[in-house]
């Protein structure tokens, strides 16, 4: 049986457009500032610090958080997760997958925006997409969960289970050498503007 | 007194150096970590550990680099390989926000986005496991591009416009115009060691900056009298001065303190220069491909780096389709498959360029030189990118 969705009253979607707009801005800003080497010392020194912790027992549980903001597992626990959702609102569980996927293009997209390396050399450094896809998952979860009507006792948690979750992607990029900070803070900046735009648009859609 | 890791600055007395700014134990830990990855130890210090033929090599510390040594990039002949890991889409993707941010900023973002594709395409070419890094910055060009516009082009437009606006007498126009041909004749190779200077010196690889050392004076020597010997000869100087050039070029080239070397003779090639102008029609021009791989494979093949030679296996026929298909791709597609012409370009030279001998990096220490953008500004003016890097 289908759900009726929560949706947004014009207060709270006013002040998410209006996040929305300074996510979006940040990340240009960050990507303009990487781009000239504004904070390349502010980045070495992050680096070094994250480089400095480095120890064998850590290289693995690193690796296994980092792989939880890659494409190629949060694609399949978006279909996954919509494959659950569809049972209480079909067309919220297509739109879910499909800013999923949207999220992954888009991440590649942006890296575009700033050309440089990565403290490991590699290229495609801006922005972090593994940051940038954590984040879309963990905004649209929540947004799922407040959408089809889940109790403040169960958002919370999937709050702050969301928030660690994000800090350790993003960490441990850093901590494998994958990205500079610049590179994360895109990566938040940008997942968040991409989110909460996709939230602002499935909220008029889905629900209307 | 410490020297800067990173710009070179021979006068570092407190650990930020005045010039750059740039925190020197910082800097250099960071450098020294990368170099060595996790879980390795090793002394700080901006020399490059010495890498014998076919042994494993030290990349920087990567995403999938375990603590253990890296396998080795040299195989047991000793035989290096330079690799390029980027891909025509790429390089699309960035020339079009270069197409639309130009367009949106009225031509300006031109020297960013020039910067752009340098920076990309260094940093997807290989070598040992560890990429090259282009530290250029559009502001450099663009200032670049001005000074050139004030120094050269703006007097010299003014001295061949004047004389026609004032209907200066035929003599002095005449001796104007020789003079302004003069003016041209040596601007040139002041652009081309300007160029070369500025780009080398934004080059590095595992932290380590490459320069440029000629002096101009020597090259405009060697530009003024090759093009009047090659004149004076109906062409048949033309090797030789090709030489000439690429030997100044290449032995004064530098990978941080250590430099190239170029042993190759002018006369080697005119041979291969008359037999090409003999074949030259029957062949309806196609000769000269053979001729270039020619000249490409001795350039190369004479060029060493400490005991490293380097080696080229370019022969006519595929440098002839590679370039023959490159100029139909680029017209039939209306500049749209210029990045895959680019990336193929660079992979065809990859592919048949190798090093062989021991790389022997110990000593190598960072001795790098500042350079203006100015040539490389008037090397955009003169619209010559002379090939030489």
């Amino acid at each position: 049986m289908r759900t009726a969705l929560r949706v947004l009253s014009p207060g709270p979607r006013r002040r998410l457009l209006a996040l929305t707009l300074a996510a979006a801005a940040a990340f240009f800003l960050i990507a303009l500032l990487v781009q000239l080497g504004v904070p390349i010392e502010a980045e070495w020194r992050v680096q070094r610090v994250a480089q400095a912790a480095r120890a064998p027992a850590l290289e693995a549980p690193m690796r296994a958080v980092s792989l939880l903001g890659s494409g190629w597992l949060l694609l399949p626990v978006a279909v996954a997760g919509g494959l659950v959702v569809r049972a209480r609102h079909p067309g919220l569980a297509v739109w879910l997958v499909a800013t999923g996927a949207g999220a992954g293009i888009a991440a590649n997209l942006a890296k575009l925006l700033a050309i440089r390396q990565r403290p490991n050399t590699v290229a495609w450094a801006y922005p972090s997409a593994h940051t940038f896809g954590i984040v879309v998952f963990v905004v649209l979860l929540l947004y799922a969960l407040w959408a089809l009507g889940a109790t403040a006792g169960r958002r919370w948690p999937a709050l702050a289970a969301g928030a660690v979750l994000i800090a350790a992607v993003g960490l441990s990029r850093l901590y494998l050498n994958a990205h500079w900070i610049g590179d994360v803070l895109g990566g938040f900046t940008g997942g968040l503007a991409f989110a909460l735009g996709a939230v602002l648009i499935l909220d008029r859609r889905v629900s209307g | 007194m410490a020297e800067c890791p990173r710009c070179g600055w021979g006068d570092v007395a407190a650990d930020k150096c005045p010039q750059c700014g740039v925190m020197v134990s910082l800097y250099r830990a960071s450098l020294d970590k990368l170099r060595r990855g996790p879980g390795a130890s090793g002394a700080s210090g901006a020399s490059i550990p010495s890498i014998p033929a076919g042994t494993a090599v030290e990349p920087a510390a990567r995403e999938t680099a375990p603590p253990a040594p890296s396998a080795p990039a040299a195989d047991g002949a000793g035989v290096r390989r330079p690799r390029f890991r980027g891909s025509a889409l790429g390089l699309f993707g960035i020339q079009a926000v270069n197409a639309l941010l130009t367009l949106l900023t009225l031509g300006v973002f031109y020297f960013w986005g020039k910067t752009r594709v340098r920076r990309y395409v260094l940093g997807e070419t290989e070598f040992e496991e560890d990429r090259f890094a282009y530290h250029g910055t559009g502001r450099e060009l663009l200032v670049g591009f001005a000074k050139g516009v004030a120094v050269f082009f703006i007097p010299i437009s003014v001295l061949a416009i004047l004389p026609e606006v004032y209907q200066a007498p035929g003599e002095v126009r005449s001796s104007l115009r020789s003079l302004l041909w003069l003016v041209g004749l040596l601007l040139v190779p002041v652009a081309m060691v300007g160029a070369r200077r500025y780009r080398l010196s934004r080059m590095s690889w595992r932290g380590i900056r490459f320069s440029f050392r000629g002096g101009i004076p020597q090259f405009v020597g060697i530009f003024v009298v090759g093009t009047i010997l090659t004149s004076l000869t109906l062409g048949l100087y033309y090797p030789v001065f090709g030489t000439q050039r690429q030997a100044f070029m290449v032995s004064h080239a530098y990978f941080g303190s250590r430099k190239f070397d170029f042993d190759g003779r002018g006369r080697d090639l005119i041979k291969p220069f008359i037999v090409m102008l003999v074949l030259f029609l029957p062949t309806l021009g196609l000769s000269w491909f053979w001729f270039t791989a020619r000249r490409q494979r001795y350039f190369t093949e004479h060029t060493r780096f400490g005991a490293v030679r380097f080696r080229c296996t370019v022969t006519g026929g595929p440098l002839a389709w590679l370039t023959l298909s490159n100029v139909a791709a680029i017209v039939l597609s209306v500049g749209f498959l210029w990045p895959w012409t680019v990336v193929r370009s660079l992979q065809f030279t990859l592919r048949n360029t190798s090093l062989h001998g021991p790389l022997d990096l110990e000593g190598i220490h960072q001795d790098a030189r500042a350079a203006s953008a100015m040539g490389e500004g008037l090397a955009g003016l003169l619209d010559a990118d002379f090939g030489v890097g």
